[in-house]
């Protein structure tokens, strides 16, 4: 197989995983190098299914032991099978990087053998990169569940972001679907990765010259749509990946089916609806300060289709609102549908030299087509009370999934893997 | 397109010194030709006789922005790059900062505030796009070269980014549609017009590292996602021409 048709099959493999951000570190390049990191990330092209490409992302190898069903390289999946060797990906990514294609390398792989043995494969292609090429992009390697920590370890080294792949939501799914796995195992490793992490800030924190672990940090991607567990149970799940293993961000990937499997639902077309709710969601918990139990009203276990979860909150607490604009705190306005961080922002720093008009909230950005139902201002409320399902009719969002809503409107962060 | 501060024969320097005046409440003199060397390393030559006196001039005005608001400092340069003439307002927002401090350059709720900072936004969200999206190719010569037609002036914004990417390595950016070009070269800028500019495009072969791109391009989309009016919305056409992954 030329490089060519092996650099096909090997991206195509890795097309499922949902992350390419770039974002998170800081390197310059020594003497003689090549490259940098920078915190805010760039995105280099956006493919037709409108995700961004800011990393090459590869599969070291196709080859798998493994056989779960939901995946398009499963050991009983009818498929070429190749490798690259760590030369031909250096080559790959240097080539690519100087000609401003990527920010850097997301190297991933198959488990075509023991699990060290993969994991010291991946190193080795960045250890390269590293330390005979003095690349300073960006490095995401995937951690090859069941690997010894002790490569973990050293993975982290030469990475920015190290990602260990729950993929589904509960063990009684893993064991159903993904016979090798191990749920177990998979959160050994994210503990792992956490606590060098944070092992590693301490130390830096004494010592400057500490080599930093993995700066970027870890993420995760749990697929959706492949087994029955709810929303309600997802959120719950990202919710304490973030807080007991201190991951960056958790990726959700509407389920494709890659083969008929009487074990797999076969949806006419992926979840791509319920992934943007997710995505919502995950938003609301990182930056909005919501926590994962507020977002589900008594028995519901599901994101409404017609509307997103924080105007679904809002509509279940009709006691906060409404919120005067000229005297609520950040916290509080960042409840309001239509209000962002950036739109907060704005209107605690024009408060502070003069009194707000409804007119200058327009002005700022704020997207009063749904907030003025919860705004209020020098107590008089911006638009008449209406019965609850005008309301939640006027705020029901027909353009179909895309961008997640909420993401602020800086350019500063872009990770747009978003359907 | 306008052809005042937008173009590279007058730097930002200009533009610094006349917003410290308007911060203090001075109406501007006929500020000196001069060359900041904030954004842009090596900036195009001031006349000899003159440079030094400038560049302190200069430098001491653009210090006495920085400490004043380094937000009005960005405002100031991102206003330069612009092919908007937005000068105005960048002064008026000036010498309303001057008088009532300068936490009103975050007041969005001020007309005039605001409209500066869509004009910058939109200078500041190109930077942003064409360091992804400006595409090299390798000269004959070794130096990696991209031509982009950037709506603003944004080459000293894209320099900045592009000597920490290359690290010491040559490289060139040239505006076609200004007919500039920026060579950095063993450690030094060099910045060129006209034809001298044109005469750093990339040659038209096609390498090998386009095709394996192309291929990983078309390899890594998801068919069963395909939403190609959002790719259209992250990625204007209007920035198609030079994309390698897009051309046939």
């Amino acid at each position: 197989m030329d490089l060519g048709e092996k650099l096909s099959l090997l991206a195509a493999a890795a097309r499922y995983d949902a992350s390419c951000a770039s974002s998170g570190s800081a390197r310059a390049s020594g003497a003689g190098g090549l490259g940098a990191a920078l915190p805010a990330g760039v995105c280099h092209s956006w493919t037709g299914d409108g995700r961004c490409v800011s990393l090459l992302k590869i599969l070291y190898s196709n080859a798998c032991r493994n056989d779960c069903a939901y995946c398009v390289n499963r050991s009983s999946a009818d498929i070429r099978r190749s490798s690259f060797d760590a030369e031909e990906i250096v080559s790959l990514t240097l080539e690519f990087y100087r000609r401003n294609y990527i920010e850097g390398l997301f190297l991933s792989s198959g488990v075509f053998s023991d699990p060290d043995i993969v994991m010291e494969r991946l190193i080795e292609v960045a250890r390269i990169l590293r330390e005979r090429e003095l690349f300073a992009g960006y490095i995401h390697l995937k951690g090859i569940p069941g690997c010894g920590e002790a490569l973990l370890r050293k993975a982290g080294l030469y990475a920015d972001r190290i990602s260990v792949n729950i993929e589904l939501p509960s063990s009684h799914s893993l064991c159903l679907l993904a016979p090798q796995k191990s749920g177990a195992e998979i959160l050994g490793s994210m503990r792992l990765l956490g606590e060098a992490e944070s092992e590693s800030r301490e130390d830096a924190a004494r010592l400057r010259s500490t080599p930093r672990f993995a700066p970027a940090g870890q993420s995760t991607q749990i697929i959706v749509g492949a087994s029955p567990e709810d929303d309600r149970c997802i959120v719950n799940l990202a919710a304490s990946l973030y807080r007991r293993y201190g991951l960056r961000r958790v990726y959700y990937s509407a389920f494709i089916p890659v083969a008929p499997d009487p074990r797999l639902p076969s949806p006419a077309s992926p979840p791509l609806l319920r992934e943007h709710r997710l995505y919502q969601a995950d938003w609301l918990l990182r930056f909005y300060g919501y926590g994962a139990d507020e977002l589900f009203e008594g028995a519901e276990s599901s994101f409404a289709a017609d509307i997103d979860p924080k105007c679904s909150w809002a509509l279940g607490h009709p006691s906060f609102f409404p919120v005067d604009a000229g005297r609520a705190s950040y916290a509080e306005l960042l409840r309001v549908p239509g209000i962002g961080p950036a739109g907060a922002r704005r209107i605690l720093a024009s408060r502070s030299s003069r009194s707000l008009r409804s007119e200058d909230l327009r002005k700022m950005g704020i997207a009063l087509k749904r907030a003025s139902w919860f705004l209020s201002l020098d107590g008089r409320p911006l638009r008449e009370p209406a019965q609850a399902e005008i309301v939640r009719a006027d705020l029901a969002d027909h353009s179909p999934p895309g961008n997640a809503a909420g993401r602020p409107a800086s350019a500063g962060q872009l990770e747009l893997e978003l359907s | 397109m306008k052809p005042g501060p937008g173009s590279w024969e007058r730097g930002p320097g200009e533009l610094i010194l006349a917003a410290r005046d308007a911060l203090e409440g001075k109406t501007a003199e006929g500020p000196p030709c001069g060359n900041c060397g904030e954004l842009f390393a090596a900036a195009p030559a001031a006349p000899p006789d003159r440079q030094e006196e400038d560049e302190a001039l200069i430098r001491a005005a653009s210090g006495r922005l920085r400490s004043f608001s380094l937000e009005l400092y960005d405002l100031c340069l991102l206003s330069w790059m612009s092919s908007e003439d937005l000068e105005p307002l960048l002064l008026a927002v000036a010498r309303e900062a001057g008088a009532a401090g300068p936490s009103i350059i975050f007041d969005y709720s001020r007309q005039k505030v605001r409209l500066l900072r869509r004009g910058c936004d939109r200078v500041e969200r190109e930077i942003h796009r064409l360091a992804g999206l400006a595409r090299f190719g390798r000269r004959s010569d070794g130096i990696y070269s991209a031509p982009l037609e950037p709506d603003h002036a944004v080459l000293p914004a894209l320099v900045r980014h592009f000597l920490g990417r290359f690290a010491g390595g040559d490289f060139a950016l040239v505006d076609c549609r200004r007919r500039w070009a920026v060579l950095s070269t063993e450690g030094q800028l060099h910045v060129l017009s006209g034809d001298e500019a044109l005469e750093l495009l990339p040659e038209d072969e096609v390498s090998e590292a386009e095709g394996l791109w192309k291929l990983y391009f078309s390899a890594t989309e998801n068919p069963r996602r395909r939403k190609p009016e959002l790719q259209r919305r992250f990625m204007p056409e209007r920035y198609w021409k030079y994309l390698t992954e897009l051309r046939s």
